[in-house]
């Protein structure tokens, strides 16, 4: 009986992984057919993003903690962006650094007597600052509330229709905001719009613009390369053409300010209040009815330093496991639900069966694989099975998105860097991805004691302010 | 022969890595087929990485080319940008390259003006690439867009017939690049075509139909858009309506007017005050006051914005009474009006401030003090 029981395990956890790499491969395949159409569609039309003057004003959003040594060129590169008409308004969120008196140094910043809307809570804004310099920035000094708080204290200071929410380590391409702002331009349903982000570490960064890309001396580094690669290209892409992206990088998207407040703006309860603002958008259309578009850009718009550390990299990916188990949990009623759609009916089960309960399934398969081989329960043939689907398709996966990304924006031009993420989409399956798969579980675990959430400190180079 | 090249072959070559191999390769068939599986999935991943770096190799090698090519040209492009004659001698240009050529040309026109792109557009013709431009209109659809642009450039209207089908194509990007196309051509001519067509087309997303109306300019736009909106039905009219604000307001103020007096939808009559607004008739004061009490915050805004255009000295009452308003936009929009007044001095501004009884709108008049002040 016992025997019989063992060997279902078995194959249960190597169906489960051919069965995880399979669907992956799915994605893969068809991000690959969107990807070649898009690229071909931006070859039609040209590589230059276009400038029709008819593009709606965009408020940007920079919530700002403890950002001395960066803030003042991310603020200086964004208003160097390319766009017709936009202001910055950066939310300084209680930060315990000089982050306010750079700003007011800099940028000659003088107290401004200005109402706010309370369309969205918040926690209370200390005072309004407004450039001497720059017509078109503002800065609002409030009590530290998260990030998420200082997106709706940005929300509700924005003038614009669409804002877009930016982190503030994070580095833009001139031509970011015309780019993403394209699908609002193309289809009027349109309410939400995120890009690609990729990793900066190792690149030439220059004004607060990234010059040239290259690849980082730190493994780790390397690793989340191949790793933004795979998660980006196919893991969202895939989604884009079925209207089913749940996932918008808080880094980097644009938002129809109407329809986020009429969700109720950020949550302030959650660690990934990126994923959930648009989880919580889909639900709100499809509930009622109401036509909309969400989606996705591979353009790589936006530039992030990732940690080198591996203390600050697992607390980042348990945060982000967090985040993902709060926002599925959360809207688990937008699954198969009778107005679900493609985010109710494909995403969320995929994303919940894969993403969410997927690091916990992969550890104890990795467990009970390894150590009932060990102690003898389970079979040679089961075990070189199982490290077959787990690692071999695991791979196959990671080489597959330095494919899509020759085959679209050849952001890393040098043979020898490809030649080295190679190695890397090797290596990261031995160790990082199951060190990865711990974390995760870890992050499962904050979520289901439900610690209480706090912002994990990031250790910077703070190079880029130079 | 090949048996005895094995018996002859050392056994550190053949016979040792042949023990290894039956060593590893497992007997259980199941395991077999593992094995296969594994070697299947390492020559795909290989094979996969063949191809990446082919492709690259590739690409790295075309942009070479390019960058060769446009090298060699681009002072060829900017002395035919500066002088009405062709520098001599020509460069060759082979048939390969003539789609570079075209491409390299529509990029330079992008950043000249005047008489600089007429110089190019002379160029052009001189060396007959206007005929390869035709010619690729009748390509797939990356050459049909470099042949539009291309005839865009030049502008010429002898090239109308050749462009004009292509408004219907079935590709939203070709049929937009044909009408921009047709319209540097004609403008008025092109709006009597385009828009009657956009009513039926629906891919055509209203920001793109109003840069061609912005490109063709209000004079252009005006007489066939109220000729499409009269003949369209609902909702296709409904759909074209925002694109009257790029119309000349002279003549979209009847329409605006109706609207007005026949109480549209709120989404028609902030579309109908922003042509009063334009306009700036002191006769529409009434409908535009009428328009001030509208339920809809949205209306009532854009009254308020048609009324600032046309504000007189003693309208601070009326933009004081709108401080209270229940919307936030308005009330911030009746603070600028009042703050832009013609002779609001700081003084009156801060007498009038101590006269707002809404805190909310106390708020919205300093705000915009300390704006008018900047």
């Amino acid at each position: 009986m016992s025997i019989d029981w063992l060997w279902w395990l078995q194959l249960g956890f190597i169906l489960y992984f051919l069965l995880l790499n399979g669907m992956y491969l799915l994605l893969n395949l068809l991000s690959m057919v969107s990807l070649m159409s898009y690229v071909r569609q931006r070859a039609e039309t040209g590589e230059i993003a276009p400038y029709l003057g008819i593009e709606p004003p965009v408020s940007i959003l920079m919530p700002a903690f403890n950002e001395e040594a960066t803030i003042r060129t991310s603020v200086r590169s964004m208003l160097q962006l390319q766009y017709p008409e936009f202001e910055v308004v950066v939310i300084n969120d209680g930060s315990k650094d000089d982050t306010l008196t750079v700003l007011i140094d800099e940028f000659e910043l003088v107290p401004h007597p200005e109402p706010l809307r309370q369309a969205v809570v918040h926690q209370p804004v200390q005072a309004i600052y407004r450039s001497r310099r720059y017509t078109n920035l503002r800065v609002i000094d409030k009590a530290n509330g998260g990030k998420a708080d200082a997106l709706n204290a940005g929300i509700n200071a924005a003038r614009y229709g669409l804002f877009c929410g930016v982190d503030a380590d994070s580095i833009l391409q001139r031509d970011s905001l015309l780019r993403v702002v394209q699908p609002f331009l193309e289809d009027e349903r349109t309410v939400a719009a995120g890009g690609t982000v990729r990793i900066a570490n190792g690149s030439e960064v220059r004004g607060g613009f990234l010059i040239r890309a290259g690849l980082p001396s730190n493994w780790l580094a390397r690793f989340q390369i191949v790793e933004y690669l795979r998660a980006f290209l196919f893991g969202r892409l895939g989604w884009s053409p079925m209207n089913a992206v749940l996932i918008i990088s808080g880094a980097f998207g644009l938002f129809d300010r109407e329809r986020v407040m009429a969700v109720g703006g950020y949550r302030t309860d959650t660690v990934g209040e990126d994923m959930e603002l648009v989880v919580r958008l889909h639900r709100y259309h499809r509930e009622r009815r109401i036509p909309y578009r969400i989606r996705y850009l591979p353009d790589p718009i936006c530039w992030t330093e990732c940690p080198e550390d591996i203390g600050t990299l697992g607390r980042q990916r348990s945060r982000w496991q967090r985040g993902l188990a709060e926002s599925l949990g959360r809207h688990a009623r937008l699954a198969f639900s009778r107005h679900g759609g493609t985010p109710g009916w494909l995403a969320w089960p995929f994303m919940a069966l894969f993403e969410w309960l997927g690091p916990l399934i992969e550890l104890i398969g990795y467990g009970f694989m390894i150590g009932g081989f060990v102690f003898g329960v389970v079979s040679y043939a089961a075990l070189t099975a199982f490290l077959l689907v787990a690692i071999g398709m695991g791979i196959l996966l990671s080489v597959n998105g330095l494919l899509l990304e020759t085959m679209s924006f050849r952001v890393y031009e040098r043979r020898r860097d490809m030649l080295r993420l190679f190695l890397m989409a090797v290596l990261e399956n031995f160790g990082y991805r199951q060190l990865n798969t711990f974390w995760r579980c870890r992050g499962l675990w904050q979520w289901f004691s439900r610690r209480k959430h706090q912002w994990g400190a990031m250790r910077r180079s703070g190079s880029w302010g130079q | 022969m090949l048996s005895e090249l094995a018996t002859s072959c050392p056994a550190w070559l053949c016979e040792s890595p042949r023990q290894a191999w039956l060593a590893v390769w497992p007997k259980d068939p199941m395991l077999q087929l593992v094995f296969y599986c594994a070697i299947a999935l390492a020559g795909l991943t290989v094979l996969v990485m063949l191809q990446v770096l082919l492709l690259g190799e590739v690409a790295r090698r075309r942009s070479a080319r390019r960058q060769q090519f446009n090298d060699q040209w681009r002072p060829f492009f900017a002395l035919c940008s500066l002088s009405d004659e062709l520098p001599e001698p020509l460069p060759v240009l082979p048939r390969s390259r003539q789609l570079w050529f075209l491409l390299q040309w529509n990029r330079t026109q992008l950043q000249l003006r005047g008489a600089a792109r007429e110089r190019m557009n002379r160029a052009l013709a001189a060396l007959g690439m206007d005929r390869k431009a035709l010619a690729l209109l009748h390509g797939r659809v990356r050459s049909k867009l470099i042949g539009l642009t291309c005839l865009r450039h030049l502008a010429d209207p002898a090239h109308w017939d050749a462009v004009q089908p292509l408004i219907t194509n079935r590709n939203m990007i070709v049929s937009l690049a044909a009408a921009q196309t047709l319209v540097a051509m004609d403008a008025v001519r092109a709006m009597h075509l385009i828009l009657p067509a956009a009513a039926t087309r629906p891919d055509w997303a209203l920001p793109r139909l109003a840069n061609l109306c912005q490109q063709a300019g209000e004079q252009a736009v005006t007489a066939p858009l109220l000729i499409t909106l009269s003949n369209s039905d609902g909702p296709r009219r409904e759909r074209l309506i925002p694109l009257l604000v790029h119309g000349d307001p002279r003549h979209a103020a009847p329409w605006a007017r109706a609207r007005l007096e026949e109480g549209a939808a709120p989404e028609q009559l902030q579309i109908a005050l922003r042509c009063l607004c334009e306009l700036g008739d002191p006769r529409d004061r009434a409908l535009l006051l009428r328009a001030l009490r509208h339920g809809h915050p949205d209306v009532r805004l854009a009254a308020l914005q048609a009324l600032h255009k046309q504000a007189r000295n003693d309208d601070s009452e009326l933009f004081l009474s709108l401080l209270g308003d229940r919307s936030w936009w308005v009330r911030q929009a009746a603070a600028d009006s009042l703050a832009t007044l013609p002779g609001n001095t700081p003084e009156r501004l801060q007498s009038l401030l101590t006269q707002v009884e809404d805190r909310y709108g106390q708020d919205a008049l300093r705000r915009a003090m300390a704006e008018v002040r900047r």
